[in-house]
């Protein structure tokens, strides 16, 4: 029975926009400086298929709103959405590719075993996977001596263990051999059920069998419910809400052009409107003007036709003199005494009190009062003729502005009201449109989650045949566990020797541990660390080569996370010494470069393996550096390539953006 | 010196308006001796500002003179100059003149004091004052006999209210 996972894409959805990482069948190589971002692309993916959490790097805390993986279980297509700040959020699982999404309604599903199952009609996550990929969903004995032990329940993230190995375990000598007993008792269990070594796997499959046929037949029963329910109410079929959802768009673009075309041609109605105001403006700025001067020009007359009248005036008093002086005659100078009181009565005193003046200048004064009141005269007539033009002008003015109010308002009136009007109408039209197109849009998903019943009827029929298969295999022959080991025994001598490993002698599985050896010598008890990624990244490989052959309960799936460590050759020597046997790992010459390429070469012919026999795997490499000589073939198998100096134009990591913050 | 002269302070020019006043409110029309010291100044003034004189009619209550739109209309007209009635120097120059010159003539009356009147050369001198402006001033004088029978005391007061509008409205 083949299981697969293939990861299509990778998507971080971010605030300002969406970083993806688009993965190919076969051998993806992610290269680049150490913080970049490569581990969290690994890490996401692990997190994405189920992982208990996942460390928030800053980036992506600061960018990210959440995550999704766009994948393909077997042979349905998935998107797994998951909240990245609270690993406790619900699963939500899409029968669609990212991008249709929206489409489709989603299934939620619980990330670990802690809650029980059913409280809010959502299952587990685990068991969705094991589901998805047709993996046998069992109990594991917790002690598999006894009889009666108790049972644990398997769960999918026991299996990923042989699927990924992070940066932290890989050549580490506890490797699939924790020091916690249980752990390790596990492990083992979780491997005698890839084989299908099981005691109780028939028994366990038959079980698989009655229960999936089961649910099958309540799909069916649920399917043709809904068929039924969706004839009689008349629901738009799927192809004709396809068709009206397209049609929609077209019109909502043709109407976003219209609005575009009237905002244009508004802005061409404003130069008009700023041509007039600015008009309006010069106006009455002149008209200002106008009545400022004329309002000098008025005081002007007010003054001169006064000043004129005291001429006159003037002229008056000067003639009545004149009269005076011939009525009244020279005055004598005589000093006459007071009757009374003896005091003088000086006349003298009135001539130094006033003005005496001789006819001869009082007539010369009029004369001058005269041509002064005529200048006056002149000077306010020909003012008041100005002041008349001007009112002419002030007229003229006040007319045009009118006419440029009257021009201004017929502009706003004639052409922006009805602009106003049309505006609005499209607007409410396209309001409109978006809203049946939301009402459609999740009359789709009503259709797509309809279909999504046929497909998982299907998918089960496909299971059920499968698991009916495979029973009919394990029946005639049980698979025993020595042939499995020995089997994976050569499969890692294979290896071993295509990597040229200094003497590949004394090449065999520990019946007890079920984990390799190399010249007799357990994995863990290898100095060389070096040699313990080698020989890690073989028995990974085993298993993959392994799946071709054999019916295996293994998804196909591998992740390594520093495929080069301990190899020597990562710049960035994070790794502490102690870990590795630095005096073994040059012994065994682990740092040879041929020796990195020979691993990469052994992956690659493995993937073409698969190729051949029309079957699906997917090797997601990750590593600091692939040295230069290699890089060049390599080159078609590398999907992603950061540098933190963003050297050649590269991107600084996933989140290649983040520096803009 | 100023450059022109001012046809005002013509000595001949207020002696004439003196002996027009005198003329025609010397007397009041049962021919009672009106004019004191104090009424001839007041009137003289009067009748050298023709705005002044509406206004001090209209407060009065005895209605307004008819003035000429030239006087109304003048620079003069919008100007005040007040010192001519605080100081009666000018004034009694000119009436110790026309009695030097036995134009007018000073009458004592028990109680109330010196009166002034034209005498017979006084009156056939002002009559012979016949320009456009003494004829003007006729008139003015003509409109002030209404007042004649008012005390003095109730001119002052009517005039300082004048001067006051004209303060306040100056004030604007």
């Amino acid at each position: 029975m083949e299981s697969s996972i293939l990861v299509n894409q990778l998507i971080v959805v971010g605030r300002r926009k969406n970083y993806t990482v688009n993965f190919n069948p076969g051998v993806n190589i992610i290269y680049g400086d150490s913080n970049t971002g490569k581990s969290t692309i690994v890490n996401l993916i692990d997190y994405l298929l189920g992982a208990k959490n996942f460390n928030l790097y800053p980036e992506i805390d600061a960018a990210a709103r959440y995550a999704a993986l766009d994948v393909t279980l077997n042979e349905d297509r998935y998107t797994i959405k998951r909240d990245l700040f609270n690993p406790n959020a619900l699963i939500e699982v899409y029968t669609c590719p990212f991008d249709k999404v929206e489409q489709y309604s989603c299934r939620k599903y619980l990330p670990n075993f802690q809650k029980p199952s059913g409280s809010d009609d959502s299952g587990y996550f685990s068991d969705f996977l094991l589901d998805a990929l047709n993996l046998p969903n069992i109990k594991l004995k917790e002690s598999p001596s006894k009889d009666d032990s108790k049972l644990a329940r398997l769960s999918f993230r026991d299996l990923f263990k042989y699927c990924y190995v992070d940066q932290d375990n890989l050549g580490d000598k506890r490797f699939f051999n924790p020091e916690n007993w249980a752990v390790a008792t596990k492990n083992k269990e979780v491997f005698k059920y890839i084989f299908n070594a099981l005691d109780s796997h028939i028994s366990e499959i038959q079980n698989q069998i009655s229960e999936k046929t089961k649910q099958k037949n309540k799909l069916v029963d649920t399917y043709s419910t809904v068929s039924d329910f969706l004839r009689e109410s008349e629901f738009a079929s799927m192809v004709s809400l396809d068709a009206e959802i397209e049609n929609i768009d077209s019109d909502i673009e043709n109407l976003n052009m219209q609005i575009l075309e009237l905002n244009q041609r508004q802005i061409a109605d404003t130069e008009v409107y700023n041509t007039i105001r600015s008009e309006l403006n010069k106006i009455s700025l002149e008209k200002r003007a106008l009545t400022l001067l004329m309002r000098e020009q008025e005081t002007k007359i007010e003054r001169f036709t006064r000043l004129k009248n005291d001429y006159l005036n003037d002229i008056n008093k000067f003639m009545a003199t004149l009269s005076a002086m011939n009525g009244i005659g020279e005055v004598n100078q005589q000093i006459e005494i007071c009757p009374v009181c003896d005091n003088t009565l000086n006349v003298e005193i009135a001539r130094e009190r006033f003005d005496v003046a001789n006819e001869e200048k009082i007539s010369h004064e009029i004369n001058a009062l005269k041509r002064r009141a005529r200048e006056t005269e002149s000077i306010a007539h020909e003012t008041k003729r100005l002041w008349e033009l001007n009112k002419v002008k002030l007229a003229e003015l006040e007319l045009a502005e009118t006419n440029a109010i009257h021009l201004q308002e017929m502009n706003t009136k004639e052409l922006s009201s009805p602009y106003l009007a049309e505006r609005d109408m499209y607007v409410s039209k396209l309001g409109e449109l978006q809203q049946k197109r939301k009402d459609i849009v999740s009359k789709l998903k009503v259709r797509n989650q309809h279909s999504t019943l046929n497909k998982s009827i299907n998918s089960l029929e496909t299971k059920i045949t499968q698991l009916q298969e495979q029973l009919a295999e394990l029946s005639k022959n049980t698979p025993s566990l020595s042939n499995v080991l020995s089997d994976l025994a050569d499969n890692l001598r294979d290896y071993l020797i295509a990597v040229k490993i200094k003497s590949p002698t004394g090449i065999k599985f520990n019946e007890q541990t079920f984990l390799p050896q190399v010249r007799d010598i357990d994995y863990a008890r290898i100095t060389s660390g070096g040699l313990r990624t080698i020989v890690g990244v073989g028995y990974l490989c085993s298993l993959m080569q392994e799946a071709l052959n054999r019916t295996m309960n293994f998804p196909s799936f591998l992740m390594i996370d520093t495929v080069g460590k301990y190899l020597g050759k990562t710049k960035d020597q994070k790794y502490a010494p102690d870990s590795t046997d630095t005096a073994a790992d040059s012994m065994e010459a682990v740092s040879d470069p041929n020796k990195y390429q020979n691993m990469f070469e052994y992956i690659i012919k493995l993937s073409e393996m698969y190729e051949n026999q029309n079957k699906t795997c997917q090797f997601i490499l990750v590593d600091n550096d692939v040295p230069d000589h290699i890089v060049d073939k390599l080159s078609g198998f590398i999907i992603a390539h950061f540098s933190s100096e963003r050297v050649n134009g590269l991107p600084v990591g996933f989140i290649d953006d983040a520096d803009l913050m | 010196m100023l450059p022109f002269i001012s046809p005002d302070d013509n000595f001949h020019l207020n002696l004439g308006i003196v002996l027009i006043v005198t003329q025609t409110l010397g007397e009041s029309s049962r021919g009672a001796l009106k004019l004191n010291n104090e009424r001839l100044h007041i009137y003289t003034y009067l009748v050298k500002n023709p705005v002044k004189l509406n206004l001090f009619l209209n407060v009065l209550g005895k209605g307004s003179a008819l003035i000429s739109p030239k006087d109304a209309y003048s620079v003069t007209s919008i100007s005040s100059n007040v010192d001519p009635l605080f100081d009666r120097r000018n004034l009694k120059a000119l009436i110790t003149t026309l009695v030097g010159e036995s134009l007018i003539s000073v009458i004592y009356k028990k109680k109330d004091g010196f009166f002034y009147k034209l005498s017979d050369s006084g009156l056939e001198k002002a009559n012979q004052l016949n320009t456009e402006y003494f004829y003007e001033v006729r008139l003015l004088c003509d409109t002030l006999k209404s007042t004649l029978s008012s005390s003095t005391s109730s001119l002052n007061k009517a005039l300082n209210q004048v001067m006051q509008k004209e303060i306040i409205s100056d004030g604007k």
